[in-house]
């Protein structure tokens, strides 16, 4: 047509549908973005970053021994990551992931080291790992019924707890529970015949792993095919619609919050039983000063992997490579503070990331006469 | 006193095109006059200059910050009978200062200020380009697209002074897209927008109520727990702190002049619609508009209310206020506007006077094919009693006795139509029979059941289905596919699930079924909810409540919004429904089709039911008499006529 010039000016559109292969191409552009944002600090640092990169790729994905370290380190993010997927996909505000783990870990620890069923055997695992969700799935519904049937705010009601939980493991590590026989605040070593059976030559608890993969495709046929999904995915989309179709507010939050507790739970007995092998503080976190505890991780994680369990399991995995690429980062001697900045730089722009993935850029047109 | 702009004492300057400028505006019942400064690019004219300007001018500040898009308005009146001067700005200020000059009006005495020469000595001349162009409005080509719809495609709108009219269209013709473009809420893709023969720019609503283009939205904008004189101060400009003595004085001024009587110290939610939007359209005068839109203005207001709302935009009109009347009914559309442009899918289909039109050829340009206006209602006899309502109270958001003790029954193959004006306690009372919301006192029972405070669920299982008012809020879930919209009430009970999964084969099946049945225009059953038309959603929820073969169907509001094709669809749908013998408790604002679908029609004002009268055996005027309280048997006893009851 005469006359229609094109002009080079863009806007952002709302993408109608989402594309797998769009978000995977974001997804990569971003982590890509985040290599090149923190280039510039390594370089003030005096170091090369190609070589800082190709360090942390091959500690966190190079070879065998590395991608097991991952894995490992992915167990509790895939547990806690598909239970907060499951909890945003039904818009409940769940960030007590950190207490739920806490008083797993708890429970287990209960068990083998103070309960009367210390008999070593197969049971008693398996009375860590009952225990241990349940302490968990109580811990969040609790909260699910503070919030449903007293009305206080879920994000106020599960932070709450996770302070309580914090402080009744620290009052349990500097009171009755604290090695007897060194001033840290440990408690003793769990019985090797407590623990966690693991790959051989890693540190990868198997049965939690197992667990987690059977849950993440569980919860992601659930949401799909089952009632209960139909129901939870209609009272995040709509509570109103939720309440005029007969749905129970009360059933859908309390069921939500039961299970990412419960998975929770799980991935507190697994880091106790599988990996630490004795509470102390921070058991509910990577250990580092830099990765909060997994319990927040993992709601990025599951907003990474847009609230849907198999995506949030996939986005641990990347997630838990990270987080180990900046371990070795420590061990390169790069400062704690600049480790920070770039993890967090990653985290940020992968987040950045989903939300863009939501919108498209369009050229606008315009007509000049 | 003449409350009309003269647009013939409104006058711009002709200069090069440059965006700084100081936009001087009259308040309404004065002549006004543009005045725009030259800049010759210092910062000090935008910065300092110009505010000082509109200072000395005793100027209301409306721009945002100063700087390169810098708007000012303030008060320079002129002489009627002056066509045009060209004049220094220290000159018109002095003039606009000095009370003694009889054709410059101040608003009250200022000290005399001196203002440095130097940075005002750009020249600036007035001109009357603005009076040589016929229209105040004119839009040109405008295109705008949402992801997946072009909402506007190349339409093209003129407005002339002191006409109405009308824009006619069915929901989604993109009507209001294209007045939210005017008024500078959405951005426009393509096309160019003259005011007053000036080519704009309208970034904002701010740009437009500069302009003088004013919207009384079909929701009004109001601050429920504030007072009618804090909501008008509300949204005059900033700049200013918070003006309420002066505003009520002004306000009082105003509604005087249009004869209403509204207290500047009410409470918002004291008011009822009909006053409420009386406060609208006084807000929008009140900023100096006078160019009008009007969204959809009757749907909220009785039969009463609207006719005086007509008077009133015919005196308006009379003025010389511009108004353009957004609508999707006919019968408005020729009773009051002058001119009328119709949209079909984002397409301008017809521009017309409207004294050329008929309502046939209207409604055919607006849906694209012909329409009958009368159903063919069957005569069926009336079965067993379905629902019984005995004495029902029920409580309204704030606590109040939304509904007051309502008695009555609805039977097999009837129609039972409740007419009110909104906010009378429908909501409430359908909420309470659907078990979403408690009832105080009294009971309800279906085929002999006492339902009373039962949960939603254990309702539908009794037969109940109910169509929602919030259609777009409660009725279906926008963000997802229309399958599962579909299933939204039925989806827990066999055959569309077994013991724990959804059986997706069946539920599609069932789903293509509906769609074809029901006519629900959607690309596929997996397409989002919220990409169909208002008349295709409701469609999709009247196809998922009532296939089941309902006991009784609650239909709130089912044709609100809708197109005239859309409401004779639902129409008819629920007229079959009466047929195979269902109950059926319409709800409804628009009273010609309560009237013409019940059998029997109650009346609820306050909470409580005025009467329940044959509508085949009263005026309009006397039900709605009986909308605004007056019972029904002082109707009938001015009228001498023994009442009927069902």
């Amino acid at each position: 047509m005469l006359g229609v010039k094109e002009k080079f000016g863009v806007r952002l559109e709302k993408r109608p549908a989402p594309s797998l292969r769009v978000d995977i191409g974001i997804s990569i552009l971003s982590f890509v973005a985040a290599l090149v944002a923190c280039s510039p600090i390594l370089s003030l640092l005096g170091y090369n970053p190609i070589d800082v990169y190709s360090e942390m790729f091959k500690d966190a994905f190079g070879g065998f021994a590395a991608i097991a370290r991952t894995l490992t380190k992915a167990i509790p993010l895939i547990l806690v990551s598909a239970g907060a997927a499951l909890s945003f996909k039904a818009k409940i505000w769940n960030i007590g992931a950190q207490g739920q783990m806490i008083m797993g870990a708890i429970a287990a620890t209960w068990v083998a080291l103070f309960s009367p069923f210390q008999n070593g055997s197969g049971e008693q695992i398996a009375l860590m790992l009952v225990l241990g969700i349940l302490a968990g799935l109580a811990w969040g519904a609790i909260c699910g019924f503070i919030n449903e049937k007293i009305g206080v705010n879920m994000v106020i009601t599960t932070l709450m707890f996770n302070a309580i939980a914090i402080k009744f493991l620290e009052y349990l590590l500097h009171g009755p529970w604290k090695m007897p026989a060194i001033k840290y605040p440990y408690t003793d070593p769990l019985p090797a015949s407590s623990w966690l059976p693991v790959i051989s030559d890693t540190t990868i608890h198997y049965p939690t792993l197992i667990a987690g993969i059977a849950s993440v495709i569980l919860l992601y046929l659930v949401l799909k095919r089952y009632k209960l999904g139909y129901e939870i995915r209609v009272f995040g989309e709509n509570r109103a619609a939720a309440k005029y179709a007969g749905i129970s507010s009360f059933k859908v939050i309390m069921i939500v919050m039961s299970i990412s507790g419960a998975l929770a739970g799980l991935a507190g007995v697994g880091e106790v039983a599988g990996l630490h092998h004795q509470l102390k503080m921070g058991v509910e976190g990577s250990g580092a000063v830099y990765a909060a505890s997994y319990g927040y991780v993992a709601l990025y994680i599951a907003w990474l992997g847009k609230c849907n369990p198999l995506g949030a399991a996939f986005a641990s995995f990347l997630i838990a490579g990270v987080l180990i690429g900046g371990e070795s980062l420590l061990v390169m001697g790069i400062q704690m503070a600049v480790v920070s900045v770039i993890l967090g730089m990653a985290l940020l722009l992968l987040m950045a990331g989903v939300y863009l993935s939501e919108y498209k850029i369009v050229r606008r047109r315009s007509v000049e006469k | 006193m003449d409350t009309r702009w003269a647009d013939s004492e409104y006058i711009v300057y002709t200069s090069t095109a440059t965006r700084t400028h100081v936009l001087f505006q009259a308040p309404e019942g004065q002549p006004r006059l543009v005045v725009k400064i030259l800049p010759t690019g210092s910062a000090f004219i935008h910065l300092v200059a110009a505010p000082v300007a509109a200072f000395l001018l005793r100027a209301r500040s409306t721009g945002r910050t100063f700087g390169v898009h810098h708007t000012t308005s303030g008060v320079v009146p002129l002489h009627p009978a002056q066509k045009s001067i060209t004049i220094k700005l220290d000159h018109a200020l002095k003039l606009a200062q000095d009370p003694n000059k009889k054709y410059f009006y101040n608003n009250s005495p200022t000290k005399k200020r001196t203002m440095s020469k130097a940075s005002l000595k750009n020249a600036i001349k007035f001109s009357d380009k603005a009076r040589s162009s016929e229209f105040v409005v004119q839009m040109k080509g405008i295109t705008k697209s949402f992801p997946g719809v072009v909402a506007n495609d190349h339409i093209d709108f003129d407005l002339k002074r002191g006409e109405i009219h009308a824009l006619l269209g069915e929901n989604g013709a993109g009507k209001t897209t294209l007045m939210k473009i005017l008024y500078g809420l959405y951005q426009k893709d393509e096309g160019e927008i003259y005011v007053r023969g000036e080519k704009v720019n309208i970034k904002s609503p701010h740009d437009a109520k500069a302009l003088g283009i004013g919207m009384v939205h079909q929701m009004f904008e109001q601050v429920y727990k504030h007072s009618v004189a804090e909501n008008i101060a509300l949204f005059s400009p900033p700049g200013q702190l918070f003006p309420v003595e002066k505003v009520k004085q002004r306000f009082v001024e105003l509604s005087k002049k249009f004869g209403w009587d509204i207290d500047p110290d009410a409470k918002i939610w004291q008011l009822s619609a009909e006053e409420r939007q009386r406060v609208e359209i006084l807000k929008v005068i009140y900023q100096g508009s006078n160019i009008l839109i009007f969204d959809e203005p009757t749907s909220v207001l009785t039969p009463q209310g609207k006719s005086e709302l007509m008077k009133w935009l015919k005196k308006m009109r009379d003025e010389g206020y511009a108004i353009i009347f957004i609508t999707h009914k006919l019968d408005e559309v020729l009773e009051i506007s002058d001119r009328v442009t119709v949209l079909r899918k984002g397409k301008k289909i017809k521009e017309i006077a409207t004294s050329k039109a008929t309502k046939e050829a209207l409604a055919s340009w607006m849906v694209g094919r012909e329409v009958l206006f009368k159903v063919k209602k069957k005569v069926v006899r009336k079965g067993k009693r379905v629902l019984e309502v005995k004495d029902l109270q029920v409580l309204g958001d704030r606590g109040e006795k939304a509904v007051n003790g309502v008695s009555f029954d609805i039977y097999e193959k009837e129609i039972f139509g409740l007419a009110g004006v909104g906010g009378s306690g429908q909501k409430e009372l359908i909420e309470a029979l659907a078990g979403l919301r408690k009832v105080e006192s009294g009971k309800f029972l279906i085929d002999g059941i006492d339902l009373t405070n039962a949960s939603p669920r254990e309702i539908t299982e009794k037969g109940v289905f109910y169509v929602p008012e919030d259609r777009e809020i409660s009725g279906v879930i926008l963000t997802m596919s229309v399958k599962e919209n579909l299933i939204l009430r039925d989806y827990y009970r066999p055959p569309y699930s077994r013991k724990f999964a959804l059986d997706w084969k069946f539920i599609k099946q069932d789903a293509h079924k509906k769609i074809s049945q029901y006519k629900v225009a959607t690309p596929s059953i997996e397409t989002i909810a919220s990409l169909l038309s208002g008349g295709n959603l409701q469609k999709l929820i009247l196809a998922r409540e009532t296939s089941g073969k309902p006991r009784l169907l609650i239909a709130a509001y089912p044709t609100r919004g809708l197109d005239v094709g859309s409401v004779e669809d639902v129409q008819n749908i629920l007229l079959q429904l009466r047929e195979t013998g269902s109950a059926i408790f319409l709800i409804s604002e628009d009273l010609d089709t309560l009237m013409m679908m019940s059998d029997r029609l109650a009346v609820i004002c306050g909470g409580r039911l005025t009467g329940i009268v044959d509508p085949t055996e009263m005026k309009k005027e006397e039900i709605g008499l009986m909308m605004a309280g007056t019972m029904c048997e002082e109707v009938l006893r001015a009228r001498g006529k023994r009442k009927i009851r069902g």
